[in-house]
């Protein structure tokens, strides 16, 4: 989602991420219970640069999730090698990292890069290479038209599913007019168009949705030409602290919704008091006993994540999104090599094709919050959209929006061809 | 001519025939290398016009009245590091002059020729500035403003100068020389403006005006203070 | 005055890249594929900076013009990598004389500061113009049957794109070498050295400058073109101020008064942030250190070294 630089926000969480940075290349192989060669998983990740608060999270989740495989029993038996490289958050260095996976690890998966500009120019080149690409990339255009590759799959949400299944509920919860306040670049455009047709669909209106220019210098003269008369403000802008501030300040005491992922992108706690009573759209909660999962329970265990979904280790509030889309993406691959029958890479041509007939991944270890339904014709998930709420200083579950609720029309079809 | 609120230049006024070598005298600050560039094109004046046989240049930018004959040299040496003297001179007749001969003529006239292929950062500083005369000077121009020639010069070296202007310009083109050493002033210029402040303070025959004892003040009293 | 060691030089270090590729895989094609084209960028920030006299933080921006223009060609035009090529030229020659002409009515460290609002707000219009820009997520190359001179040509980071990069540089910088032995090229270095002396002289100094920097355009846009066919996706970061400020680091490791340093200082900077990659996080870190070592003890770059040597002069 985030595709700028937000410094403003990260300052505090990047510093803290570049102190604890791993090692370039982890390569750890607990060989219990498996055996064989390993299956070598590369993960082309934000390690450093402006992603880096979002990368920290996928970093832990896949150094962890890796380590809890290898300790129950592996995938399909075989040890998994992960190969992590750094993105920079620069899309020439994360393209390079990419094809230093493909071709000179020779990974037999990859782990994509969460900037959409990284992950767009990557996914024609895994697919040349004949890789599986598990894209990190919430950025819908992904999964569409000129982008869409048979051998890239998204087991994480994206922009389009998020606002389809949030919409609908927030029009339900809180009211059928709404007013948008949008950065005016690629992510803010498509944020507010997603959420436009969710809420028409779901039988609300949005009055003028008012565009925050990148470069504006000063926010309160665009905050204060939103519809007073809103029941909600949905804002996907990038300096969302000081956006919330500027609106309380000016008296609007609206409900009001961030953008799909914010919560993985920055710690909800630096909203501070203003941050009470604002909703996220998210892929989980953040709280253990929102989720009411053992399998989510044995996630934060794996990871050193405390029942309030604190890193014991950084001090941080669990980035729950990024968790879930890379414990997905395990899952997928786990999933499909063991029933697909894979053995070498040459086999993925014939796992895709076996994906494709795959259409629900049960709730389970590496599927913690329920069942997850991929679509054949983009390679897109779909999974139930958690609505958070922050009160009394704690993000908590406001509502779930069915995975159903969430699906959008698919703009291509790879089975055909 | 004004910089922000100073008046650098006030209604100096100069007319300069064709064939005259007119010498302009003054303190350091007193405005003659304005002067020179207001001529020049370099500075646009505040006010005031500047014609050339009769031509209103004053909105012309330098390259075009460098075109139609006016030449200037600098008080500063600047020429071009790293190039060597014939290729100055190539560069000063533009694409003019095809035929290397005038060209070579006139350094074995300067006495430049034996450094012909030298770069002029290794030549002697009076040759420097005989080098800036030869470059304003290949081109015939109609009329040539030179700003303190002898700056810097050893007594030989002056005197080359001198015989420079006397035999190649003397009568032939109009000449502005601001020049600091009286000797060369006297044998060289048929008339004389002394400026002092922005403003013309005499004007006349060079052995009138160097006689006068308000120039002598205004000269040696400004002298003094350095 | 042609500067025979830094031609030999530059093209030597190409004709290695291209010897060499064959035997270094496949990944470090791509690499220098990549990298042949940013020097491109480089040799178009010493062009600006050293013979143009603007110091120039926008080149980027011109790069970028290069490899949108040839995403937009190819949608419209189809694979001719000549048309693609042109576009890019035809772009960075066109943005390179908008910009050009605005900034010679600044002073020297004006226009400098007049770069960087141009690098800027530039991005910010590329940021929101997503529907000629793809904005954040970037524009991918549109698949097409690319061909060069009626032959069928693979694009992408590989070998080939890194023989076609290297013989169009070749090509250019032999064009410049010759090019820098004319009585034109000498009045650019007039100009560039004492503008004002060569105005008296009868040269419009303003005219050359804007040639010599609309010429800078020209090398960046086919840079940003040959960028768009490696890559085949181009982001706005390729525009962004901090790609500028990677072709100035460029540039002046290899040396920023001679355009024959602009192919040694992108490899030995690429190429080495791409070795400590493998090691390190802190690759910006130790680049930046080296960088500050270079300009400590090689304030003239790599193409600076010989000259303290012998006391040939050869810009
Ligand atoms: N570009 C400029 N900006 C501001 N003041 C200037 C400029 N050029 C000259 N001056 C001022 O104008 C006055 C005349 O200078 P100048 O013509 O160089 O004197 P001269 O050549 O007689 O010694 C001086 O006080 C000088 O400081
Ligand atoms: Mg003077």
């Amino acid at each position: 989602m985030k595709r700028i630089s937000r410094r403003n926000v990260l300052l505090g969480s990047a510093a803290a991420a570049t102190a604890s940075l791993v090692p370039t290349a982890v390569t750890r192989v607990l060989a219990q219970g498996t055996s064989g060669d390993p299956i070598v998983i590369g993960h082309q990740c934000e390690l450093t640069g402006w992603d880096s608060a979002t990368g920290f999270w996928r970093d832990k989740a896949a150094t962890g999730l890796v380590d809890w495989l290898n300790a129950n029993g592996g995938i399909a038996g075989r040890p998994v090698r992960l190969v992590t490289v750094d993105t920079k958050s620069d899309v020439d260095t994360g393209v390079n990292q990419l094809r230093h996976l493909l071709i000179q690890e020779k990974v037999d998966f990859v782990i994509g890069a969460e900037i959409s500009s990284i992950a767009l120019a990557s996914n024609t080149i895994a697919n040349e290479n004949r890789t599986l690409y598990m894209t990190m990339s919430s950025s819908e255009a992904t999964t569409g038209k000129g982008a869409a590759v048979p051998y890239q799959f998204r087991m994480t949400t994206n922009s389009a599913a998020t606002a389809a299944g949030a919409a609908q509920k927030y029009v339900e919860s809180i009211g059928k007019r709404w007013a948008t306040f949008f950065a005016d670049i690629k992510w803010g455009q498509s944020e507010r168009d997603w959420w436009q047709k969710g809420v028409t669909a779901a039988g609300g209106e949005i009055g003028r949705a008012i565009a925050l220019p990148v470069d504006a210098p000063d926010l309160l003269p665009f905050i204060a030409q939103i519809d007073r008369s809103a029941d909600g403000i949905f804002i996907p802008v990038l300096n969302a602290l000081q956006a919330i501030q500027l609106l309380r300040s000016s008296g609007y005491d609206q409900q009001v919704v961030l953008a799909g992922l914010s919560f993985s992108l920055f710690d909800y706690r630096e909203l501070g008091a203003v941050g009470d009573g604002v909703f996220g759209i998210e892929t989980a909660p953040v709280a253990l006993k929102d989720s009411a999962s053992s399998e989510m329970a044995e996630i934060y265990k794996a990871l050193g994540i405390d029942d309030d979904g604190i890193h014991t280790a950084s001090g941080k509030a669990a980035g729950t999104s990024m968790i879930m889309g890379i414990a997905q993406s395990l899952g997928f691959v786990k999933a499909n090599v063991e029933a697909s029958g894979w053995k070498v890479k040459d086999d993925t041509a014939a796992l895709i094709r076996h994906a494709e007939t795959v259409e629900t991944y049960a709730k389970g270890p590496l599927f913690p919050l329920g069942d997850v339904i991929v679509r054949p014709q983009d390679h897109q998930a779909f999974m139930d959209i958690y609505l958070l709420k922050i009160a009394g200083g704690a993000v908590g579950k406001y509502a779930v929006a069915p995975k159903e609720s969430t699906i959008y029309p698919a703009e291509v079809d790879l089975t055909k061809g | 001519m004004s910089f922000g609120a100073f008046r650098a230049l006030n209604d100096v006024s100069l007319d300069v025939g064709h064939g005259e070598i007119r010498a302009i005298i003054g303190p350091n600050g007193a405005g003659k290398t304005t002067f020179v560039n207001i001529v020049s094109g370099i500075f646009k004046p505040t006010s005031g016009r500047v014609t050339l046989e009769g031509r209103d240049i004053t909105t012309l930018s330098p390259q075009r009245r460098a075109r139609l004959g006016l030449a200037r040299t600098f008080q500063i040496t600047s020429l071009f590091k790293g190039m060597t003297v014939s290729e100055h001179l190539q560069l000063a007749v533009r694409d003019a002059d095809a035929d290397g001969e005038t060209r070579r003529e006139l350094l074995e006239q300067m006495g430049l020729a034996a450094f012909a292929d030298r770069e002029v950062d290794t030549l002697s500083h009076g040759d420097q500035r005989i080098l800036e005369m030869a470059m304003a000077m290949v081109l015939k121009p109609k009329f040539l403003l030179l700003d303190e020639p002898t700056a810097g010069m050893s007594i030989a070296e002056t005197d080359r100068m001198i015989r420079l202007i006397i035999e190649r310009l003397r009568g032939r083109i109009g000449v502005i020389i601001i020049e600091h050493d009286m000797n060369v002033v006297t044998q060289t210029s048929d008339k004389v403006t002394v400026l002092a402040a922005g403003a013309v303070a005499a004007s006349g025959l060079p052995q009138d005006v160097l006689r006068d004892p308000h120039v002598k003040e205004i000269y040696l009293g400004s002298a003094a203070n350095h | 005055m042609r500067d025979r060691v830094g031609i030999v030089t530059a093209l030597g270090v190409l004709a290695v890249l291209c010897a060499i590729a064959p035997l270094v895989g496949e990944f470090w094609s791509g690499v220098l594929a990549r990298c042949v084209s940013w020097m491109f960028l480089a040799i178009s920030f010493s062009l600006a900076y050293s013979y143009a006299n603007i110091p120039s933080v926008a080149q980027a921006t011109v790069f970028g013009a290069g490899a949108y223009a040839a995403v937009w060609a190819t949608s419209l035009v189809g694979g001719n990598m000549i048309l693609i090529m042109t576009a890019g030229v035809a772009a960075g020659a066109l943005i390179a004389l908008v910009f050009g002409a605005l900034l010679l009515k600044m002073s020297h460290s004006g226009a400098a500061i007049g770069t960087i609002i141009f690098a800027v707000t530039f991005s910010m219009l590329g940021n929101a113009a997503v529907a000629y820009t793809g904005g954040t997520d970037g524009l991918p190359m549109p698949a097409q049957a690319f061909h060069l001179l009626g032959m069928p040509f693979a694009v992408g980071p590989n070998i080939g794109m890194l023989l076609l990069g290297s013989a169009v540089l070749a090509a250019l910088l032999v064009a410049f070498w010759l090019f820098s032995g004319t009585r034109t090229w000498r009045v650019v270095r007039a100009v560039q050295q004492n503008a004002m002396r060569a105005q008296v002289l009868g040269y419009n100094a303003a005219g050359y400058r804007l040639a010599v920097f609309a010429v800078s355009g020209c090398v960046a846009g086919l840079g940003g073109a040959l960028y768009a066919l490696i890559s085949r996706h181009v982001a706005i970061e390729v525009v962004s101020l901090s790609m500028s400020l990677k072709s100035i680091l460029w540039a002046a490791v290899g040396g920023v008064t001679s355009i024959y340093g602009g192919p040694i200082g992108v490899l030995a900077v690429q190429l080495a942030s791409e070795l400590l990659l493998r090691w390190t996080v802190r690759v910006d870190l130790i680049i930046g250190l080296m960088l500050i070592a270079v300009a400590l003890w090689m304030p003239r770059g790599v193409m600076g070294l010989r000259r303290s040597r012998s006391s040939q002069q050869s810009q």
